[in-house]
C-alpha cells in the first residue's frame, strides 16, 4: 500500500522540479560547453519529457505556465488557484 | 524577456514561525550578498559581455537567481505569516512590522535597505566574472552563517538547496573565466578591454602607450 502512497498530482509535480532542475543544471553547462552533442542530446530529450508532464500537470490540475493555461476552463485558475510560496500546510 | 513558473525550485512547507530567523534569513532577499544582488549583477553585465556564452551563462544563472530570491522570500514569509502581536512586540521584530506590517520588503539582516551600491557591473569581462565567483563565495559564506542559526528542518532543507547552487555557480563562472582568458592574448590578458577596445589600434591617450 505505501509503494502508491504518492498522489499522482505529488508524482506529477516531482517530475516537472527534478526535469526542471536537469533543465536549469544542463542549460548552465552548455553555455559553457556550447558543442557538447551529448549533452545537448539529453537537455533536449529531458526537456521533452517535461514539456509531456507540463501539460499534463494543466489539463489535470492546474497550469504551471501561461503556455500551459489555454485549457478549456469555466474560470481563470492560473490566478485563482494557491501561490506557490503558500506551502499549503 | 521573462516568463514566470508557478513553481518553486525547491519545496518550501514551513510549520512554525519564528520572527527572529526571518529577519536573519531577509538578508539573503535584500542584503548585499543576497540572490536579489546576485540577479541584478549577471543580468546587468551581460549586455556587454563580448562573447555568447558568457552571456548566455549571465541570462541563465540571472534567471535562476530570480528563483532564489522567491525562495527566499518564500521563507520569510512562511516564518512571519499569523504572527501574534505578542510575538512581534517580543522578538523585536517591532522594528520592521512598523514599516512593513508582514510585507516583504528588500532589506538586509541590520536595516540597509537593498541598493545597487552592492554589486559591480564592471563593463569589462574578467573584471565582472572574478566579481560574480566572489558574489557565489560571499552567498555561499552567508548559508553557511545561516545554517549555523538554524534549528528547524523545514528551514535547513531549502537553505541547504540553496548554498549547493552558489558553489555549482562559483565552478561555472571559473569556467567562463577560463573561456574569455583563452581568447585573449595569453602573454597580457590585460592589453586591452574585449568589452571597449574595439580595436588593439594604438590610440594616443595612455593606456595604449
Amino acid at each position: 500500500m505505501n509503494s502508491n502512497s504518492m498522489s499522482e498530482r505529488e508524482r506529477l509535480m516531482n517530475e516537472i522540479n527534478t526535469l526542471g532542475f536537469v533543465m536549469v543544471e544542463m542549460a548552465q553547462y552548455l553555455d559553457t560547453h556550447p558543442f557538447d552533442r551529448d549533452a545537448i542530446d539529453y537537455f533536449a530529450h529531458q526537456t521533452r519529457k517535461r514539456n509531456q508532464a507540463l501539460r499534463e500537470y494543466a489539463v489535470k490540475f492546474t497550469p504551471l505556465t501561461l503556455d500551459t493555461a489555454d485549457i478549456s476552463n469555466k474560470e481563470w485558475s492560473w490566478a485563482l488557484d494557491p501561490m506557490p510560496w503558500e506551502g499549503e500546510c | 524577456m521573462w516568463n514566470y513558473e508557478k513553481r518553486l525550485q525547491f519545496p518550501i512547507k514551513i510549520k512554525e514561525t519564528n520572527a527572529n530567523l526571518a529577519l536573519v534569513i531577509i538578508s539573503q532577499f535584500g542584503g548585499p550578498d543576497g540572490e536579489l544582488a546576485a540577479s541584478m549583477r549577471y543580468i546587468s553585465q551581460r549586455y556587454t559581455m563580448p562573447y555568447n556564452e558568457v552571456a548566455g551563462l549571465l541570462t541563465d544563472i540571472g534567471t535562476e537567481e530570480l528563483a532564489h530570491m522567491e525562495m527566499v522570500s518564500t521563507i520569510v514569509h512562511q516564518l512571519t505569516r499569523n504572527l501574534s502581536m505578542e510575538e512581534i512586540e517580543r522578538s523585536g521584530f517591532d522594528k520592521y512590522y512598523v514599516d512593513h506590517t508582514l510585507g516583504l520588503w528588500p532589506q538586509a539582516a541590520g536595516g540597509t535597505p537593498f541598493n545597487a551600491c552592492v554589486f559591480q557591473s564592471k563593463g569589462d569581462p574578467i573584471t565582472d566574472l572574478f566579481e560574480n565567483m566572489a558574489a557565489e563565495q560571499k552567498a555561499r559564506s552567508t548559508y553557511d552563517n545561516i545554517l549555523r542559526l538554524v534549528h528547524d528542518s523545514d528551514v535547513c532543507e531549502p537553505i541547504r538547496f540553496l548554498r549547493a547552487r552558489e558553489i555549482v555557480h562559483f565552478q561555472r563562472f571559473g569556467e567562463a573565466l577560463r573561456l574569455v582568458q583563452s581568447k585573449l592574448n595569453e602573454q597580457n590578458f590585460y592589453a586591452f578591454n574585449p568589452a571597449f577596445d574595439t580595436t588593439t589600434a594604438k590610440n594616443d591617450n595612455c593606456h595604449s602607450n
